[in-house]
């Protein structure tokens, strides 16, 4: 079959080998629920906490915590917001991710706990997001983040961030992000 | 979490809207937790003095995630109470306000009674409370005609209607001494405004010592609506009305609760008490009375009997001195009595002259009970009496030992 009529991957209908249709969730949901379900995985590798999954408000998917002692409070946490796309938006410098200026507004409003975008980069074709087999179940997609607590005010109505090539988001980053809130500092 | 009536402004519970960090810190300051650090206009953090808990509590709303970190505050009050939504906000009211649930227990059609006997309920409970404030500032078997002011200013500043609650039909009532309320949050707003927690926290007049009306009025009506079911098993004399007045009974209570009594369907009224942890509390106020229909009729029986009832009013209070109080350079002074008027215990501050406040110093000095005699005057936090109160005896010490009296 050629390119030209292979249906999106969007459209694309999946079967088991038994017949059985996979699920029919909107692509961005699908999306949405893929970089949860990675940055999940690296926190977990990192052993911290993933709290607030079931809340959706204030432009943050997750909090992230380094202590995890039920029942108390700790500083040692990070909000984040996630964003999963498939275009091509990683260049030698790092991700380039736009926003509108609503969204670039809503992720710098200030706040009590630090906060940072995390952008996935994933292949265009989804079956090549994850690898599955009876010995291991691989995540594909390159992470990068950045501080949202000091950027700058905008005056157009879009903008397009640079989350450096330097800020993989990856377990040592995300522990050293941690250790720095804990003293005092930004992620 | 909340869900909006379509095409309405009504909303189910929602804690961003229903509950303040305000309300919460009262809830925590009074319940066993101690604020650690407090960022000003921002934040505070708490912990339980049994170090099993900590959270921090937003202050700014503007902030971006004010809800997000509001809700891990009052996840972790639910996890540490096991209270959640409706449950867990009356719990942190009840800390600073007294509640008064009055709950008709009565066969429902889908969660609905009828409108008119609604009304009926409300209507029996501002009898109930109007009638507990105006024996409480004067006691007396029957509370019909005109309302003293501080009746009526409790009425209007005072008593609050909270949410209604799921469980048959349940009117939730919130006293507290409204003044005092605006005065403890006006305190509050200051300390997080400066970041400083060296303010008092104190009332700011001399009366510390002395119940709240709001207090008071809703311990009367307590004690009342336990003795109105004591009523109905005890056997009908003058002693048995006498005790029940001297417990907050009066005629009107009892045409309300006869009144609620006879609504078709009702099984019983069932009305349970929170006790703001703001003041101490007797340790036998009633926390629930139940009131079953047989025994509201019994009840209302007696009503004839409190309208015949003659009013007597108290003029004489025996009890330890617990407080004197008097200017640097003045003979005379004022003392606080801790005592039994009749059968109720009240704390009376008693305003003496040079020789009389001598006598007080002595009887505080051994411990030993004294009476006074004069005219009672209720004031908004409590008892006084009026200038010219006479010593009219020291009653002799048990022997071998002086005699103290409980904190009431």
């Amino acid at each position: 079959m050629s390119a030209a009529t292979t249906p999106d991957t969007w459209d694309r209908e999946r079967h088991t080998p038994n017949g059985a249709p996979y699920g029919n969730l909107h692509s961005t949901h699908t999306k949405e629920q893929y970089s949860i379900a990675f940055v999940h995985a690296l926190a977990t590798r990192a052993r911290c906490k993933v709290d607030g999954l079931a809340v959706d408000d204030e432009q943050v998917d997750v909090t992230i915590r380094q202590r995890a002692k039920r029942l108390h409070y700790s500083r040692t946490a990070v909000d984040v917001q996630l964003k999963c796309t498939s275009r091509d938006v990683i260049k030698k410098d790092g991700l380039h991710f736009s926003l509108p200026r609503h969204q670039y507004d809503g992720l710098r409003e200030r706040g009590i706990i630090p906060k940072i975008l995390v952008a996935l980069a994933v292949d265009s074709e989804f079956d090549n997001w994850m690898k599955l087999s009876s010995e291991e179940i691989l995540l594909r997609g390159s992470a990068y983040w950045i501080g949202m607590d000091d950027q700058p005010e905008i005056s157009g109505e879009s903008t397009t961030l640079l989350l450096p090539s330097t800020n993989r988001f990856d377990v040592d980053q995300l522990v050293d992000m941690l250790h720095r809130i804990d003293q005092g500092g930004k992620p | 979490m909340s869900a909006d009536v379509p095409g309405t402004s009504a909303r189910s519970y929602d804690e961003f809207r229903d509950l303040s960090a305000w309300s919460v810190e009262q809830y925590l300051q009074l319940t066993g937790w101690t604020r650690l650090e407090l960022v000003r206009n921002t934040y505070g953090v708490w912990a339980r003095d049994d170090e099993s808990a900590s959270l921090l509590l937003p202050y700014d709303q503007t902030l971006r995630d004010y809800r997000r970190r509001f809700r891990e505050a009052t996840d972790t009050l639910t996890a540490v109470t096991g209270l959640e939504s409706e449950a867990l906000a009356l719990e942190i009211v009840a800390a600073r306000k007294d509640v008064f649930l009055l709950r008709a227990d009565q066969s429902t059609s889908d969660g609905s009674i009828p409108f008119l006997e609604a009304r009926r309920l409300i209507a029996g409970v501002e009898t109930l409370l109007t009638s507990a404030a105006a024996t409480t500032v004067r006691p007396r078997a029957s509370t019909a005609g005109r309302k003293p002011a501080l009746v009526t200013n409790f009425m209007r500043d005072d008593v609050r209607m909270g949410h209604t609650l799921h469980g048959s039909f349940v009117i939730t009532v919130l006293a507290s001494d409204g003044a005092e309320e605006a005065r403890r949050r006006n305190e509050w707003e200051k300390r997080i405004t400066t970041g400083s927690d060296s303010l008092s926290e104190g009332r700011r007049d001399d009366d510390e010592e002395l119940t709240s009306f709001p207090r008071q009025v809703m311990s009367t009506l307590a004690s009342g609506l336990r003795s109105t079911n004591q009523l109905t098993q005890a056997p009908r004399d003058m002693q048995t009305v006498d005790d029940a007045v001297t417990a907050g009974v009066t005629a009107q209570m009892l045409e309300a609760v006869q009144d609620m009594s006879s609504i078709e369907g009702l099984r019983a009224l069932d009305m349970a008490f929170k006790w703001s942890k703001l003041e101490p509390i007797a340790a036998d106020m009633p926390t629930r009375v139940l009131l079953d229909r047989e025994e509201s009729k019994t009840a209302g029986s007696y009503i004839e009997s409190f309208t015949k009832q003659p009013d007597v009013e108290q003029d004489t209070i025996i009890g330890q001195v617990v407080r004197l109080d008097r200017s640097e350079g003045s003979e005379d002074g004022q003392v606080v009595v801790d005592g039994v008027v009749g059968k109720r215990r009240r704390r009376v501050k008693v305003p003496l002259s040079g020789e009389e406040y001598r006598r007080a110093i002595a009887a505080h000095d051994q411990s030993r009970p004294i009476s006074f005699a004069g005219t009672f005057e209720r004031r908004s936090r409590g008892w006084r009496m009026a200038l010219g109160a006479s010593i009219t005896d020291f009653t002799a010490p048990p022997e071998g030992s002086a005699t103290n009296t409980d904190d009431a």
